[in-house]
């Protein structure tokens, strides 16, 4: 899969997009759902709910491990994609960077997704731990 | 050496493969000056090896000097049970080495044999209980309650998420021994454990409870029946944690109970734990027997311990295997919400053989026995000069307590008979109280010598009020 | 392919389509049958009037004696048992558990000792128990045991509570609130760590598999309570920094915590207190053949040193000169219970039994021949797997899936797989986390002592032939196993789609 270029990237896998209206689209990249393989759970904020960046905002399983979704932004969390949080996982497998996202932000700051990393930054950090 | 079949030559042999000189080389990381010397007679002060003959001895010398339930007319309980258990049951979990010596079902090709057990015994719980959900078993029922209280509050974290609710509540008459563990627990975890002190009729006091039941409490557990042998209105209790969103922990000791009395699905508990010693488990001084674990469909993901799915292998046939893993701490580490790593796998084997040995009709009538011998004995032992039932009136299944005076376990003794559990230090108001335990195993003629030797001990000694 | 098709048969196992208890119910069936009753017959709902009773009775199968037996009997050959197979699990100790210790424990002194009986007919119970910490006491070196926490877990749990309690009572309690663990760590260590109310500081090891001293100064400070070790580590090595790694720790005033789970390697060799250790724990299912019994009951005794013994948990077995007593010492300082009575005080008769046999010599034998027999599997298996560190080795050596992995596309668990049809129950695999070994699945094997060097030698005979498969026919590895009652297991649908009864329990 193609990943996006307009879309910022962390060191754990997450990925966040600045949308027009000022929110953050957050989800996780197609090398993560690949690694986990065998997705089982997820646990996803509320509408509503805080989010800090840098900090875990939900987990996600497979069958014989779990991983903290981390947010590369703060803010409040004003849409949740209601077919991942309900455990169906095919618009992830098929779209990690479209139909499987994750959450919606509204950000306190924009900006925080500047620290991200840029795609060739992150498919340098892939190629590394490749080795 | 006893067990270890590697001889000499063997080990030469082997040193010379590995490319060292002695087998003292390969601890070279242990500083020297630390290491023990084998020439060093006494340095390890451990008595020589004896062989099979010698220790069989060795212990029954030590067996000599004890006595056991059925040296005796015997009338304790309070948690453990001298129930019968059937031979069956010792041939194929003692006896056969392919439950005793395998280990925890990780590889479920070649562990069927141990899964399949497993998924029976978690169905023979919710038989019993009536809830969805059943582990494969936790230590014993006193820390089986400690981790449920340990769920209940990871439960209200996600349930009431910025209410921060810190207090467990205990209701009337639990045994002591699982309010010890359960505030053992609480108190590393930071909980404020509450105990509502029975009420004078040996039951919840209801006022009580209602008062203490904020929303500051995450969890209520209630025995049933309780430490004193009574049955409790668990649905009383249920409605009373209703308003404020209260998760409700039933405890059993005494698992028999489960034949006769409203199941914890029916009180509408949401989780059930208890000891299960009296399913075929012997008394081994109180262990290992095993404790139960069984909960509504919906905190599955929030339950301690292991669980075994039924499933499909890649041929489509049935097969079973260990499900639910993320919630465990081998994978989830300092996320887990319980740290327990094993379950008590063969004791709970015991129980399913147990179970199903006496059936559906069996288990029931092995109950009713076990209440005809109680009714019987709480006739006999109340019609005692100067001794009375400590709690007339309120229903009890094979625990009962009577109100006599201090001090009667030696003249008790002098008969052959081990009277009820002395209750003194269980409470205030209960000097001269013994909880007396009735079992399938107890006969008429123990019942009668119980009484007869209570009335000569009671002789002369002043009435109780 | 001779050897195999001969193992094929010993492995062909019972029907899978085999019925569960519950399918094969049929009403008026029973087993057992209740003596006469020779009090009046009670009407059940008068006797218990004012309490509620269940609407129907539990469907729980109904059986004859025979096909009870049978059904058990079939169950038990579609496992994998030391009695039968070789079970080189790594980090779990599978020795040869010894029949006297069922044996004797059948005894009625010990199935019908009921915890609430007068002090003075347990007096021989005490006395093992009294016995049995002393011994303990000796190997660990350390001043004090309790013989009560259930599992290794629960003694962790309660080595952790002794340490809170300590600083408690120091008034350090608010300040020392981290442990600090090794990532290769048992999972158990952090969590248990956070149940007991501490932050986990995770301590990142070296290449070679020992702790990073300059990392551990680093972390080491006064919000420290404790660190948690597993001596020899998870990676098979024995620490040799151990008497550092206390210095360090003592110096900025925290605590020792040894995890005993892997102490069948140095018993007898060295005591842990001597290394400075506090407190550490036993698994007497690993290191004293109390049987593993597909997964419990086990026991999990603590040592402490001098400074923490008042706050073991209590009844505490002890003598005086009127003999054995059930006490409480510390009423104030003690952590209370976590467990009820006395413990699994059946699994310490059976390690008791074992340990008898042993005696100073044997225990010390033990650790040198589980030590010898792990490092003759690496040495043999050397080129054919690689190792994650070779170098002398403890009781476990970690192989990797590195070789097959790359070269032919066969991963750890494909080749634990393929072992189980040749009779050889698989190694622990992926622990270590492939996080500690380079990204590789870890393949721990762990002989134990009690193995014969032939059975060594067909073992480094089936690993060979494997690792030939996974080059020259990597498909049969792939879909091992080919001669268990089931072939792989969907775990996956286990966990999304859970099925835990038996639909006929609740009909």
């Amino acid at each position: 899969m193609a990943r996006p270029d307009n879309v910022r990237y962390l060191a754990t896998h997450e990925w966040g997009r600045l949308e027009k209206d000022g929110t953050v689209v957050v989800g996780i990249t197609d090398f993560a759902v690949e690694q986990l393989n065998d997705l089982t759970f997820v646990d996803l904020p509320e509408k509503g709910d805080k989010v800090t960046r840098g900090e875990a905002f939900g987990e996600i399983e497979s069958v014989k491990a779990v991983s903290d979704l981390i947010s590369p932004v703060s803010g409040k969390v004003v849409a949740v994609n209601d077919t991942v949080s309900s455990d169906d996982f095919s618009a992830l497998k098929k779209d990690a960077f479209g139909a499987g996202w994750l959450i919606k932000v509204k950000p306190d700051n924009p900006k925080d997704l500047d620290s991200a990393k840029s795609k060739a930054d992150y498919e340098k950090q892939l190629a590394e731990e490749a080795h | 050496m006893p067990f270890i079949q590697n001889t000499d030559a063997d080990r030469a042999e082997m040193l010379k493969a590995i490319g060292v000189g002695s087998i003292e080389e390969l601890f070279r990381d242990i500083p020297a000056n630390l290491r023990l010397k084998m020439s060093d007679a006494g340095v390890l002060k451990l008595p020589p090896g004896k062989g099979e003959l010698e220790v069989t001895r060795h212990i029954q010398d030590l067996l000599s000097r004890t006595r056991n339930a059925g040296d005796y007319a015997y009338f304790r309980g309070g948690g453990i049970y001298n129930h019968f258990v059937s031979t069956v049951v010792d041939h194929i979990a003692l006896f056969d080495g392919s439950f005793i010596t395998a280990y925890t079902p990780y590889q479920p090709e070649c562990s069927q044999g141990t899964l399949t057990f497993i998924f029976e015994f978690q169905s023979s719980i919710t038989a019993l209980t009536g809830l969805e959900v059943a582990n494969a078993s936790m230590y014993d029922g006193a820390s089986a309650l400690a981790e449920a209280m340990m769920m209940g509050k990871h439960v209200s974290e996600d349930r009431h998420r910025k209410e921060n609710r810190n207090t467990f509540v205990l209701a009337g008459a639990v045994n002591p021994e699982y309010m010890q563990v359960c505030r053992t627990y609480a108190d590393v975890a930071g909980l404020k454990v509450v105990h509502v002190a029975p009420g004078p009729d040996g039951r919840v006091d209801g006022d009580a409870l209602a008062k203490a039941l904020t929303r500051k409490v995450f969890a209520v557990a209630v025995q049933s029946p309780n430490y004193l042998g009574i049955i409790e209105d668990v649905e009383a209790v249920v409605a009373a944690a209703r308003e404020n969103e209260i998760l409700v922990v039933q405890a059993i000791g005494e698992a028999l109970s489960l034949a006769l009395l409203q199941t914890p699905a029916e009180s509408g508990v949401d989780v059930c734990v208890g000891e299960g010693q009296s399913l075929g488990n012997h008394q081994f001084l109180g262990g290992p027997a095993f404790g139960f674990f069984a909960s509504k469909k919906d905190w599955l993901r929030k339950m301690p311990g292991r669980i075994v799915s039924e499933t499909k292998d890649k041929d489509g046939r049935r097969a079973f295997s260990l499900a639910l893993a993320t919630r465990e701490q081998h994978i989830r580490r300092e996320k887990a919400t319980s740290n327990i790593c094993t379950n008590q796998s063969l004791c709970a084997l015991r129980a399913l053989i147990h179970l199903a040995a006496w059936g559906k009709q069996g288990f029931v009538e092995l109950a009713e026995h076990t209440v005809a011998k109680t009714q019987y004995a709480m006739q006999k032992l109340a019609a005692v000069p100067g001794v009375k039932l400590a709690h007339p009136g309120v229903p009890v299944f094979n625990e009962f307590v009577i109100q006599a005076v201090p001090g009667l376990e030696k003249k008790l003794l002098k008969k052959k008979v081990v009277g009820g559990l002395p209750l003194d230090k269980y409470g205030k108001g209960r000097r001269g109280q013994y909880l007396v335990a009735v079992t399938e195993v107890t006969t008429k003629a123990d019942i009668d010598r119980y009484a007869e030797a209570l009335a000569e001990a009671m002789k002369g000694k002043p009435v109780a009020v | 392919m001779q050897y195999e098709s001969e193992r094929i048969m010993t492995n062909t196992l019972a029907n899978p389509a085999e019925k569960l208890l519950f399918e094969v119910s049929k009403t008026g069936r029973r087993c057992l049958r209740l003596p006469e009753l020779d009090v009046p017959k009670v009407d059940v709902k008068a006797a218990l009037k004012g309490a509620k009773l269940r609407q129907k009775p539990a469907n729980l199968p109904e059986v004859g004696e025979l096909d009870l037996v049978r059904h058990f009997k079939n169950l038990a050959q579609k496992n994998f048992s030391v009695d039968r197979n070789f079970y080189p699990l790594g980090s779990c100790t599978m020795k040869y558990n010894p029949k006297i210790n069922v044996t004797l424990l059948s005894l009625p002194g010990f199935t019908k000792a009921h915890p609430h009986l007068p002090e003075a007919d347990l007096q021989g119970h005490i006395e093992l128990m009294h016995t049995l910490e002393g011994w303990l006491r000796e190997i660990s070196g350390l001043a004090a045991v309790t013989l009560q926490p259930a599992a290794g877990a629960q003694g962790e749990m309660t080595g952790l509570m002794v340490i809170k309690a300590y600083f408690e009572e120091k008034g350090e309690g608010k300040t020392r609130r981290k442990v600090i663990i090794p990532d290769n760590a048992h999972g158990t260590n952090p969590a248990t760590a956070a149940l007991a109310g501490f932050e986990t500081v995770t301590l990142k090891g070296k290449a070679d598999g020992n702790v990073d001293l300059e990392l551990l100064k680093s972390l080491v400070g006064p919000d420290t309570a404790a660190m948690m070790i597993t001596n020899p580590s998870t990676l098979g090595i024995l620490e040799p920094n151990m008497v550092e790694i206390a210095r360090i720790l003592h110096a900025a005033g925290a605590q020792l915590y040894m995890d005993g789970a892997n102490m069948n390697a140095i018993q007898g060799m060295v005591r842990p207190g001597d290394y400075g250790v506090d407190v550490m724990h036993f698994n007497l299912h690993k290191t004293y053949s109390v049987p593993h019994g597909s997964g419990g009951p086990g026991a999990g005794p603590i040592a402490v040193a001098k400074h923490l013994e008042p706050y073991l948990p209590y009844p505490r077995p002890m003598k005086t000169d009127k003999g054995y007593t059930l006490a409480n010492p510390n009423p104030k300082q003690t952590i209370g219970k976590v467990r009820s009575f006395f413990g699994n005080y059946g699994a310490l008769v059976m390690a008791y039994i074992y340990m008898s046999q042993l005696g100073r010599e044997g225990v010390r034998r033990n650790g040198e021949n589980a030590v010898l027999n792990a490092n003759y599997l690496r040495a043999r298996l050397r080129g054919t797997f690689h190792i994650q560190n070779d170098k002398p080795c403890a009781h476990e050596v970690v192989f990797t899936d590195a070789i097959q992995h790359k070269e032919y596309g066969v991963t750890a668990l494909d080749i634990a797989k393929r072992m189980i049809d040749y009779g050889i129950h698989p190694m622990t695999i992926y622990f270590p986390l492939p996080a500690v070994t380079g990204g590789h699945g870890a393949m721990m094997v762990e002989p134990t002592e009690t193995e014969s060097k032939e059975t060594l030698d067909y073992f480094v005979e089936v690993m060979q032939k494997i690792a030939a498969e996974c080059k020259d026919n990597p498909e049969v590895v792939r879909n091992a196993p080919h001669t268990t009652p089931v072939s792989r297991v969907d775990e996956k649908t286990a966990t999304t789609n859970p099925q835990l009864y038996c639909a006929m329990c609740i009909a």
